[in-house]
Formats: C-alpha cells, structure tokens, sequence
C-alpha cells in the first residue's frame, strides 16, 4: 500500500521540523560573502582518521542510524537522536514504500543532482 | 614477503556505480555497472560490476576487504543536518530523503554483507580520500599535491591532499553547499542541459559565447577568495531544499528563463556557457595555485566530477605557476571512487608497504593499465555473436592484415566501429570500444553527429594522435592519453575565417557555425580550433595504435577521429552483442570487432535497414 503524502508531512513535522525548532543554524538571507581570506576549513575528523569498518561505524547500535542518533545524543541533544530513531522507526515500517511511481517520476526531472 | 592482498572498491547509490578488483598494486578489473545494465550512468548497487571483478579473482584467492567510497554514517549526518538546516523548505525533497536514507541504513550493508560476510573487512573511506586515493596512488608521480573537486559526497566538495610515497594527507577542505561541481551542474541545467551528464556539452557550447556575464557571476553567484576557495549564493540555488538545482532568480540574474531542452540554443546561452567556463578556469587555476603552496609540490593529480572538464584541466596545467606536471585520474567521476577507495583500504590493512614503480618521466607510466580494465571476449564469443545475428563477414588471420584492411576503409571515407580487447574504465572511449573515421573528410563530423551518433551536428569530436606526432600538429598540451587535456590546432592547419569573420557575415546558428571554422582536420577541430587529444604509444594497450600507424604511413595523416561506441544516451558498448546492435542501427560503414570486418554493404537488406530502430533517452 503506498504511503500517502500525508504521513510522509506529518513524520516531517513531527521530526525534522521539531528538530530544527532546537538547532542554532543560521539565516540563509545574511550576505553569503564573508569576511576573510579563505572558505577553506581545517580537515573534518573524518578525513583525518584511517577508514571505519562496518564494525567501527556501528559501533554497539544494531543500525547505522541508531548509531549515528546516538553520536547525536552525545554530541547534539538528544532532541537529533531522537528525530533519526523516529525517522528509523517509520521507515522500519513493512507497511511504508516509498518507491511510489509519483516520488520516481519527479526525481526523474533530470534537473536534479542528487544531493539526498 | 606475504601475498598481496585483494581488495574489491565499490561506488554506488548515488551515481555512475562501479566495482574495481586490485591485488597489492595491481588493477584486475574495473567497470562501471553502466555497461551491463545498458542503463547510463546506472547508480544501482553495481551488482554485475561486482560479478565481473569477482570472475577476476586469482585462482584460489578470497576477497581481504571490500571497500566502499565514503561513509553512509556520514553521508546521513550531512543529509539529516541539511533537512534541519533548510526546514520547512526541504518538503518537496522528503520523500526522496528518506528513500536515501533507508537505502544507506539498511540495503547498503545488506548488500555489502552479501558480498563479504564479515563487518571487520568491510571498509568505507571517506568520498573525498577515496577520489584524493583514485588520483595520487595511479598517478605516476612519488609526490605530488592532490586537488579533489565534485558536487559532494558526505560533506566535502572541495579538498586538498599531499600525497607522498604511499601516504595521503589531508590539509583544507570546502564543505556542502557550497560546491564547484553544483555550481557548474547550476549553468548546464539554465542552458538546457541535463544535470549530471550534461556538463560536457556546456563546456563544448562555451567557446561559441564570449564570457560577458563572468563579473556578473563573480558578483551575485559565487565569491571567490584569490586561495581558489568560494561560497555559493544559495539564493540561486535548490538543489539543497528542492528538485531544481538551481532557483527561480537564477533567470531574473541573467535576463532570460532557463532554455527549454529542445529550444533553439541562442548567443544568450553561449555567453552563459562561456561565462561559466571562464569562472570554472580561474577557480580551478586557483586552487592548484593553493594546493601547491599549502603541500610545497610542484606535480598536481586531480580527481572529482569537475576534473572531467579538459578545458580547465589544460587552463590549469598551462596558467599556473610552479606547476611541472599534472595527473588526471581518468574516471574522475565517482566510478573512480571505487578503485581510490580499493588502494585506500590495501594500504590500511597491508602488513609491509604496497610496492610501487613510479616514475615521474612519463604519464604513461601510471597505474591505470591504459585504462583498459574491463570485460574482453573471445575469438569464439565473439564468432559465436556474428553468427546469431546472421551477418556476413570477414576472418582475418593476422592483426597486420586487418589493420591494413581498417586503414584502406577510413582512408576511403568510411566509418567504423572498432571493438577489440578489454574495455575501458571511465567515461572516455580509447580506442577499443570506439567509433573511428578519417578527420580531414570535410563533412566527417556532421556525418558521424547526425547519422551514427543520432546528436546535436555543432558538437565537436575528438582526435587520437600518435604520441610522438602530436608536437607538429597542435600547441600547448600535447601528452594526454586518457584524453582529459585540449590542445590548439597549429595555426598552419587552420584554413578558414575565424569565429568573429564568421559571425560578421551574419551566421549565428550552431551547426553552421561549425561548419564554417574551416581546418585541415576538421572533424576534430573544435571552432576555437581545440582538440580534446588522446595521444597513443607503441605500448599504450590498444589495437587502434597499429592502425593509426598504418593509416599513418599510407596518407601522411597521422590522426583519426574517436568518439564513443554508442549512440546517444546509451552507454558505451560492452559485448559483441552490445556492438552488432549498436552498427546496425547506425549508418556506420564497417565493424572491426576482434580478428573480424563486418562490412554494412556486404549484409542482407535486412541489417542494412535497422537504422534507429534503438531508443534511449536523450543525453
């Protein structure tokens, strides 16, 4: 059975949209430009650090979402945490598709780089 | 010493999946999932790419490692803060996040566990040190600075890498959103173009404009810093939140709504093309600039979907100062991901260093085996597939003698496919699955455009030149076998107006634009008289070498044109099977095809009248 458009909203508000109430991102309207010398950053972390296993990168979390909800609780809050469990959960759904011909046509615009 | 290590490289679940076997420091096999799924630029787990590598194993070996070419955790971390960051405006993209991220938290592993069932030897390198791996350890360089720029993989788009020995390290990086490779993907999509497989036509439309809107670009699009490092304008953009890269101001920016696919391609969008290449130049001159400084190099290897663009390649090598030598990996994209990621992982889990034979003195001298890494058939396969299409043909017992034929024939004006050994990893066909013609006739290249390619008649091809040739005939760049470079015709072999005579007698259409920049080479001139080159030595792996050298010695031309064997929008051949198809439904002339000559008037009317009957979605 498809996944009506209207759970999908609803997961969206119940997670991201009550996730990003908390976060401190900034406004996209400020001047891109910024002042300096350079866009570049220090390497993240993870470029610096030998390749994971799939072992490491589960770490004690029988998924990697729960594994990465838990980097979150430690690091963020646990309010991210539990936006990715519950976004698990409702994906773990053997009732969800997503695979609907509507969601596959419009990803099929070709004018989309798959950025997600 | 011990055994060398196998490990497989996988890419996929993005785009252009592929799968690379390596043993220590050797290529077995490479190939992208494209070529079996007949699908372009497949992204699907690369199934068949894998069965293939595998059924290159070594007798009696195992895998030691699969590796991935970047990190799921971590691509989902950049996904989920990017939904957060951009919320509510994410909504039309939702559906397609989560399809993502179950595919990253469930099927990958699933997948990957179902090719080695063992966690500890599955390992994911980053995206970025997977292309940073795909550049230096195949590059033929013992030092050098590593440049890698894309759209994005987790969070980097932009990174720069010292490589040493059998060393990489990282040292700055530019993360998500801002992203060269969207930003040009931005300028292909407003010309009409598709995303992701469009950007080549951009860069071929480009020299047909003049790059009037570059300040406006620099302005309001894109700031630069003079290191080379930038930061989009979002505003302009949608790729972020939407299923448009770009944004709606995108248009009011420059004057005109984006061009329809199918519309007429006016001056309007060929100075959009050119202005974007001449931003897309300066960046990339920049930024080798800074990865030289930063890693005190002098040798630059590049990587990434923008190391792609040739145009800026050569512009690199050719404008930046202290940069002796320069290195593409040839499936720049992330197809290359997965053999970077495979050298990656040989090194983390080798117990004694992987051995190595650079040599500085020649590009031909890297690791990539020609770059010929893929399925190759057999006389008997390929017999067996001439005789079920029923095809009447030729048997030839020496390669001399079936050069010597293939030469006669293009020196005659005809087309041929030419099919033959193992099949090339990357998006460039060089020389065994490619389409071949002489490139002086005066009307090779709308030939080839309009009735063996089915596309667009103002797109240029390019030329495959005998190495030690290349000097006399173009300027600049002039070693360049993976054919990412573009060098200037000569001026002695330049015999027409130019561009702006030409439009000064009021031509303005593409294809006779084109056609009225005159040279002695026409068909692999382009109308700024570029020639995207692939140089070929004695040694470089392919037949098309031998027959370049009789071609050579009886008409004094020293170069032919290759395009990719295919048709529009279908991937390059990969079986016999793919090839007699693929002849067929073209007006190709001959097909070379192992120790075999198909010729098309030799056949029953019924293989002479299958012309497009194939179809595939526009490139």
């Amino acid at each position: 059975m498809m996944t009506s458009q209207l759970d999908l909203l609803d997961l969206y508000t119940d997670t991201i949209l009550k996730a990003s109430d908390t976060s401190c991102f900034g406004e996209d309207d400020e001047d891109f430009r910024k002042v300096g010398k350079t866009y570049f950053s220090p390497p993240g972390q993870e470029l610096l650090l030998p390749s994971s296993t799939l072992t490491d990168l589960l770490g004690d979390s029988p998924t990697l979402m729960s594994a990465l909800a838990e980097l979150y609780v430690s690091e963020e809050g646990s309010v991210f945490g539990k936006a990715v469990l519950d976004i698990e959960s409702f994906l773990a759904d053997p009732a969800v598709d997503l695979n609907m011909k509507e969601y596959r046509a419009r990803r099929l615009l070709d004018y989309v780089y798959p950025v997600v | 010493m011990a055994e060398p290590k196998i490990v497989l490289g996988i890419s996929g679940l993005f785009h252009d999946s592929a799968a690379a076997l390596i043993h220590g420091d050797s290529i077995l096999a490479a190939v992208q999932e494209e070529r079996f799924t007949r699908k372009k630029a497949d992204s699907s787990f690369p199934l068949h790419s894998i069965k293939y590598c595998l059924s290159c194993l070594p007798r009696g070996r195992e895998l030691d490692a699969i590796a991935f070419y970047e990190s799921p955790r971590l691509k989902m971390d950049r996904i989920f803060i990017n939904a957060l960051k951009n919320a509510p405006r994410g909504v039309p993209i939702w559906a397609q996040t989560l399809r993502t991220l179950d595919e990253l938290n469930q099927q990958l592993p699933k997948a990957l566990l179902g090719v080695l069932d063992d966690p500890e030897k599955i390992f994911f390198p980053t995206h970025h040190r997977s292309h940073a791996a795909s550049a230096f350890y195949l590059s033929p360089f013992e030092k050098a600075a590593v440049l890698v720029v894309d759209g994005v993989g987790e969070w980097s788009t932009t990174s720069i890498w010292s490589g040493n020995g059998q060393e990489l390290i990282p040292h700055s990086e530019i993360r998500f959103p801002d992203s060269l490779g969207l930003f040009y993907s931005a300028f292909t999509q407003y010309c009409g173009f598709k995303v992701n497989s469009g950007e080549y036509k951009l860069m071929g439309l480009a020299p047909f404009g003049n790059p009037v809107y570059k300040q406006k670009i620099l302005d309001e699009v894109i700031d630069v810093k003079s290191d080379g490092s930038f930061a989009l304008n979002l505003k302009y953009f949608e790729f972020h939140t939407g299923l448009s890269t770009i944004s709606p101001l995108f248009g009011y920016l420059f004057g005109e709504p984006a061009r329809l696919p199918k519309a007429m391609i006016t001056q309007h969008f060929m100075d959009v093309a050119a202005s974007a290449q001449a931003v897309i130049n300066q960046v990339m001159q920049s930024l080798a600039h800074t990865a030289l400084k930063i890693t005190g190099m002098s040798h630059l290897c590049l990587a990434g979907g923008v190391a792609l663009n040739c145009v800026a390649n050569s512009n690199t090598f050719l404008k930046t100062p202290g940069l002796d030598d320069i290195w593409v990996q040839p499936a720049a994209g992330d197809a290359g991901g997965a053999l970077g990621a495979a050298f990656d992982t040989m090194l983390q889990i080798s117990d004694e260093p992987v051995s190595s034979d650079k040599n500085i003195s020649t590009k031909n001298n890297d690791g990539m085996q020609g770059g010929y890494l893929g399925p190759g058939f057999t006389k008997k396969r390929i017999e067996g597939a001439l005789k079920k299409n029923r095809l009447i043909y030729e048997e030839f017992d020496s390669d001399e003698k079936l050069c010597q034929t293939a030469s006669e024939l293009l020196a005659g004006g005809q087309i041929l496919g030419h099919f033959d050994g193992r099949m090339e990893f990357g998006p460039r066909a060089l020389g065994n699955r490619s389409i071949i013609a002489d490139p002086r006739s005066v009307d090779m290249m709308s030939r080839v455009n309009l009735k063996i390619k089915f596309r667009e008649g103002w797109r240029p091809f390019a030329p495959v030149i005998l190495a030690e040739e290349a000097d006399r005939f173009f300027e600049g760049v002039t070693d360049s076998p993976h054919m990412l470079l573009v060098s200037d015709l000569k001026k002695q072999f330049r015999t027409g107006p130019g561009l702006c005579d030409v439009r000064g007698v009021g031509v303005y259409k593409l294809p006779e634009l084109q056609q009225a920049i005159t040279t002695k080479f026409n068909a692999i001139s382009h109308i700024d008289y570029s020639s995207r080159l692939q140089t070929v030595t004695d040694d470089c792996g392919s037949r098309v070498r031998r027959i370049l050298e009789v071609f050579y010695g009886s008409t004094g031309c020293p170069m032919l044109l290759n395009t990719s064997f295919n048709v529009r929008g279908e991937p390059i051949v990969s079986t016999p099977g793919d090839a007699i198809r693929c002849f067929l439904n073209t007006h190709m002339d001959a097909l070379v095809i192992g120790g075999f000559i198909v010729r098309k008037s030799e056949q029953e009317p019924w293989a002479r009248n299958r012309v497009r009957k194939m179809k595939f979605n526009d490139d």
